[in-house]
């Protein structure tokens, strides 16, 4: 992209830094306790370094520098960090050479990390909209006016009128207590990125073979012989991903593209295939017709692993070359030879990203994405795998443990079962939890009712919804009152001015987060709107999940900046004011008076998190992995020799039982090979042992010693005794295991006796290529809502409209009914920029990132630029069928093809064309700010998770 | 005795950054002032690649050549270092530059404003290793403390490397060796022809 | 006429002894760097730090 000098507009000229002079020392050096903050945290953190250095700048030559290790905090990679502390000021940032997962390596984004401990544009103390100015307050106001307006609301309208999102850059103990608020604030309102970010990979996928995880890692491509990516940048968006992916270039493997636009990822690729956006099932497709009609399919591992591979047989019949040519815009020679390619490169990976999930059907596109490795018997294998990159650095660990609309940690559902199972481990009362809810009976959409308690809540890309929509369409009490975004950019969710009406709707807005966010400026508002000024993961610690399951464990590099802190802090304190504070923090000790203690938290999820093995991953054993990163291999992430010899990186989840059972964490998912106790494991028994007669388990395949030498169901206690293996249990163990499964039993021992006989402790089944329980058994391409080509509707057709879905009606053929291809005559899709990071506030607010993408922009292929008659480097409106405008730069270039533009979803803080630099509290905006993509983008939700439709609109460019 | 030189392998740079941004958090460089910069040819169109460029430390360097008060200087092991208290920011260096290396501070100034800025191969400059000067003008001196830029040891890739020439020359021919083909830096194929 | 003259000499005489006075002054010399010295630019300070530099590149820039 293009570098330009240039200086930052309307204030943004950003200080010269702390060299400049601008900010001084003392800035960063509050209260009391920090004057020997160095001393304070080096004593307090086991795996830093100490010495003697001169080290980075060095305020102090007398002064000890400190060294802590700590994880990027900008996407999933996890990449390590050391960083250089001296009297509490973080000085210096060095390459981390020993973590296995980036050796050293950064991208823009983490290169730049030490910007958030100097950060002068942040939210400084809390704030409050007072007749629509800005003003400073103290916390204990901030959470008493917010407590008692919420309590008011919840008098009037019952617990689901408060919706919050969560966040997925939350540590896993911040994001789990986010969710477990929730929970004893008596609501499922709460959500957070994941869903709309991979909802619908973690739907897709976890219907197919269990879990909704990365099966394998990035490392873990040094032994793929192919990597295909599709919708997957990885280049801007996983940068230090593509250490591992060009290593396995060099030993050559293949890397094959398929994406609307000619990526970063695209120019290392071997081959690239430019298709239709919103088309990949067609295309997925289409490669299968060229590998079934060349018999390249895998058929014994199809045989003994997979189920309903004829029925997808015969959907892919129908995807004959002329087909797919007519439906994505790629030739038979293309297609067949990225079918080849991948058939005779076995193993090989599957990547994709965003691209991938963002769409209507969504769960379609994911799904058709597994039948293709399954057929090539790509999954459960080193260097095959779904390697689904998930995008914020916890947003993996958010997903199993945070802040979801639709379940409880550890994928639990929220029926009876899932919340007694938590009730348990809570140690409350079942019925008190019962009691926090809203007791009435609302449509649940399929002709019944059902209460709140056991109703998914309302979905973070539907909130706004949940504020505009009449009640009477709404399954519950009344509609969202009040909203607090807990981490969370508004700007990266679709429909920008109905968003904008609904923040000036509610009657409560809260943020709760290091920047003002988007959410602070968008609403014209003039009260009852407050800003918390959360810490960054750096001025705290607990443990994170990268993309491949490794659980990593962030000391704390300083003490939070002005007034902030932690997440788990701010749910202590409003659950105090809200009254539930004993129930909810009964076995988490509280330090000083108001921060529970991380630890504690994190044990608590070990003990509760049985169904993805988040139950090993003690504390004490992901510090000790820390302090041995050197020990670990870099392509397989296994340690060789040393304090955790044989175990992998990070623990990566499922890592069974206890932590005293000692397991090695999961390297890469159902991979048979290997001993259930060494990291191997089958496919999960999820969906029943048979469906209308035929049979669900494996038929001949299992893990390596397994004592059940074919498929078998998920192990209970009742099973475990027909096994003869109950008096393997010690008594503690079988009076807490009575009556219980692998995934209720407190003890561990059900698991911890299957894996002694080599069991998976969820069973050993096939992967299902037919979701019976979805709305496409088998993935079917359709098109998109706003699709550019209406002449294909007719064969390929949304779904009915759906009057109770998540609570809330959703359209899919009223809005398709109408044809815009006309008017709006280019597809718009979206994405990511290395420098910055979703809704982009926080990097927007680094001088040294923001200086490196200093425009929104759109880019647009040259003969769509001479028919809407803009030039390179002008300003131009892009312009929604929803009435949604922005005013961009154009970048004209053959990087997307004709008839699509592409638009970054980075920026924020104007509104259709203008800056909202005024509505930001003095000193915070963002340096460079932008009109938000979303405010262009329009309607469209998958059927399954409600994933909004970001990939695929229409849109018409005229100069501006 | 040791060089010590730069290389970027364009088959692994994937124009992220990092070197740019690692720059600026060591030496706290001013917004608008770049001491590296990604150069990407053919953006956006097969066959595009991209090079991470900062001053070279050219063995017979231009920029010192054509300087009018002989600023320039270079360390024993081949670094190419400048006096920012003689530099009086004519930008002659600028044009003599085959990459563009030197720049000018506009308003924040580095050191003294106008005074030319550039890549110290991250080993400051003429005033004592670790002094508040010698940070305020030129940066930090990571080479004393036996450390190589922090632009190259953070590359996202491994794309960038630098360091004595016979250790990188070394550990970039077998990464060649490993592709099985002829080196692919840029500049290769006019240099030696298509052939080699 | 005469005290001009002695006056002209005897400013003449002051000012190289000024001069001689003022010993650092620098000459421009082309070619000839006379900035500030730089400690770590000798040979013996190269020489001291190759070992670890050389290590450094090998920790820094393989693929472990």
């Amino acid at each position: 992209m293009k570098l330009v000098k240039k200086h930052g507009t309307g204030g943004a000229a950003p200080a010269g830094g702390l060299l400049g002079k601008a900010i001084n020392r003392r800035t960063f050096l509050k209260g009391t306790g920090l004057a020997a903050g160095g001393v304070a945290v080096s004593g307090m953190l086991p795996t830093s370094m100490v010495k003697k250095a001169h080290a980075a700048r060095s305020y102090n030559p007398q002064a000890e520098v400190t060294e802590v290790k700590t994880v990027c905090s900008h996407c999933s990679v996890g990449c390590g960090v050391i960083a250089e502390v001296q009297d509490g000021v973080w000085v210096g940032q060095e390459p981390n050479f020993d973590s296995p997962l980036n050796l050293g390596a950064h991208c823009a984004k983490g290169a730049s990390l030490r910007n958030h401990g100097h950060s002068t544009r942040r939210t400084k103390y809390p704030m409050r909209l007072r007749g629509g100015r800005w003003e400073r307050i103290s916390w204990e106001q901030a959470i008493d006016e917010i407590g008692d307006k919420l309590l008011q609301i919840r008098e009037e309208s019952g617990p689901d009128a408060f919706w919050f999102a969560g966040s997925s850059k939350a540590s896993n103990e911040g994001s789990y207590l986010q969710r477990k608020f929730a929970a004893f604030w008596g609501s499922n309102n709460t959500d957070h990125q994941a869903r709309i970010c991979h909802s619908t990979t973690v739907a897709g996928v976890a219907n197919t073979w269990g879990y909704g995880a990365m099966t394998n890692s990035y490392n873990d491509e040094n032994f793929s012989k192919c990597i295909t990516f599709c919708g997957s940048n990885a280049a801007e968006a996983h940068p230090v991903s593509m250490q591992q992916t060009l290593r396995a270039k060099e030993k050559g493997a293949k890397v094959i593209v398929m994406d609307p636009r000619y990526t970063r990822t695209a120019a290392h690729a071997d081959i690239y295939v430019r298709h239709r956006s919103g088309t990949d099932v067609a295309l997925i497709w289409g490669i299968l017709w060229h590998v079934f009609e060349n018999e390249w399919e895998d058929r014994e591992y199809i045989r003994q692993r997979v189920w309903g591979m004829d029925r997808v047989r015969e959907e892919v019949a129908r995807w004959t070359p002329d087909e797919v040519e007519r439906v994505t815009g790629v030739s038979e020679e293309a297609v067949r030879e990225v079918a080849q390619t991948m058939a005779e490169n076995r193993p090989g990976t599957f990547v994709w990203c965003m691209g991938g999930t963002q769409h209507t059907i969504g769960n379609n596109f994911t799904r058709a994405y597994n039948c293709l490795q399954l057929a090539l018997g790509n999954i459960g294998v080193s260097g095959g795998g779904a390697n689904i990159y998930r995008g914020h650095d916890n947003v993996q660990g958010a997903t199993d443990v945070g802040p979801n609309a639709h379940i409880l940690p550890g994928y639990f559902p929220l029926s009876e079962g899932g919340w007694r199972h938590w009730a348990r481990v809570w140690d409350v009362d079942y019925e008190y939890l019962v009691g926090r809810f809203d007791d009435g009976e609302y449509d649940d959409g399929q002709g019944g009712t059902v209460k709140p308690m056991n109703n998914v809540g309302i979905p973070v890309s539907r909130w706004i919804d949940g504020v505009l929509e009449d009640p009477e369409n709404i399954s519950q009490k009344d509609n969202i009152r009040a909203v607090m975004m807990w981490g969370h950019a508004p700007n990266s969710q679709t429909r920008g001015p109905e968003m904008k009406e609904a923040m000036e709707k509610v009657e409560l807005l809260v943020v709760a987060d290091p920047y003002p966010t988007v959410t602070a400026v968008l609403g014209e508002r003039q009260d009852n709107t407050y800003l918390l000024p959360a810490c960054t993961q750096f001025e705290t610690r607990g443990s994170v999940t990268a993309s491949n399951r490794a659980i990593q464990w962030r000391d704390q590099v300083i003490e939070p900046l002005f007034e902030g802190k932690p997440d788990h802090t701010i749910a202590y304190l409003l659950a105090r004011k809200l009254g539930f504070a004993d129930e909810m923090f009964k076995n988490i000790a509280i330090d000083y008076g108001e921060e529970p203690n991380v630890e504690d938290v994190l044990r608590e999820i070990n003990r509760g998190t049985w169904t993805i093995g988040y139950t090993g991953q003690s504390p004490e054993r992901l510090k000790t992995h820390m302090r041995n990163q050197h020990t670990f291999d870099v392509e397989t992430l296994q340690a060789r020799g040393g304090e955790v010899d044989g175990e992998y990186y990070g623990l990566p989840w499922p890592c069974w039982g206890t932590p005293e059972m000692k397991h090695v964490g999961t390297p890469n998912l159902y991979d048979t090979s290997k001993h259930v106790a060494e990291g191997g494991l089958t496919f999960r028994a999820r969906f029943g042992t048979e469906y209308e007669g035929e049979n669900l388990l494996a038929e001949g395949s299992y893990s390596k010693g397994s004592e059940i030498e074919d498929g078998y169901p998920e192990i209970t206690a009742d099973m475990i005794r027909q096994l003869g293996w109950w008096d393997d249990l010690t008594e503690e163990e079988k009076a807490e295991a009575e009556g219980r499964n692998w995934k209720t039993d407190l003890s561990g021992g059900l698991q911890r006796v299957a894996i002694k006989h080599g069991l998976a402790p969820f069973g050993n089944a096939k992967a299902r290529c037919m979701v019976w329980n979805f709305p496409d058994g088998v993935p079917v391409h359709r098109e998109p809502l706003y699709t550019p080509r209406y002449d294909l509707v007719s064969d390929y057709p949304t779904y009915e409209d759906r009057r109770a879905f998540y609570r809330l009606p959703t359209r899919y053929q009223s809005i398709q009914a109408q044809d815009y291809s006309g008017d709006f005559p280019l597809i718009h899709t979206s994405g990511r920029l290395v420098e910055y990071e979703g809704g982009g506030e926080e990097t927007r607010s680094n001088p040294w990132l923001a200086e490196l993408q200093q425009d929104m922009f759109v880019e647009i292929n040259p003969a769509d630029a001479n028919n809407a008659g803009v030039q390179d480097g002008q300003m131009a409106w892009l312009e929604g069928p929803e009435g949604g405008r922005i005013r961009v730069k154009v970048l004209v270039t053959e990087r997307v093809g004709r008839g699509t533009v592409f638009t970054p979803f980075h920026f924020g803080g104007h509104f259709q064309g203008q800056d909202l630099i005024d509505r930001y509290p003095e000193g915070s905006a963002p340096y460079i700010r932008g009109d938000s993509t979303n405010t262009a983008t329009t309607y469209g939700y998958d059927s399954v998770t409600q994933m909004q439709e970001t990939k695929t609109t229409l849109c018409r460019v005229t100069p501006a | 005795m040791a060089r010590m030189k730069f290389l970027c392998d364009a088959e692994r740079c994937i124009e992220c950054q990092a070197c740019v941004t690692a720059c600026k958090n060591e030496h706290e460089v001013p917004w608008g002032v770049n001491r590296r910069r990604v150069i990407v040819m053919n953006d956006g169109q097969p066959g595009e690649r991209a090079v991470s460029v900062a001053c070279m430390h050219c063995t017979d360097a231009p920029c010192a050549a054509v300087c009018p008060v002989d600023c320039f200087y270079t360390t024993a092991d081949g670094i190419v270092l400048h006096d920012k208290d003689l530099c009086i920011g004519c930008g002659y260096c600028f044009y003599a530059c085959p990459f563009g290396a030197p720049q000018y501070p506009e308003q924040t100034a580095f050191g003294v404003r106008g005074k030319m800025d550039k890549c110290t191969f991250c080993a400051g400059g003429p005033e004592p290793a670790h002094s508040q000067e010698e940070l305020t003008k030129y940066g930090t001196n990571r080479v004393e403390e036996g450390k190589l830029p922090l632009c190259a040891e953070m590359c996202a890739t491994k794309a960038l490397i630098a360091g004595d020439g016979d250790v990188i020359s070394d550990i970039y021919r077998k990464r060649v060796m490993q592709r099985g083909g002829r080196p692919q830096t840029w500049g290769w194929q006019s240099a030696y022809g298509e052939g080699v | 006429m005469m005290p001009k003259r002695t006056t002209l000499c005897a400013v003449a005489v002051v000012t190289l002894m000024l001069l001689a006075g003022c010993s650092d002054v620098t000459m421009y010399e082309p070619g000839v760097y006379k900035g500030s010295g730089d400690d770590t630019a000798s040979e013996e300070a190269a020489e001291a730090r190759a070992d670890d530099l050389r290590e450094r590149a090998r920790t820094a820039h393989t693929d472990r």
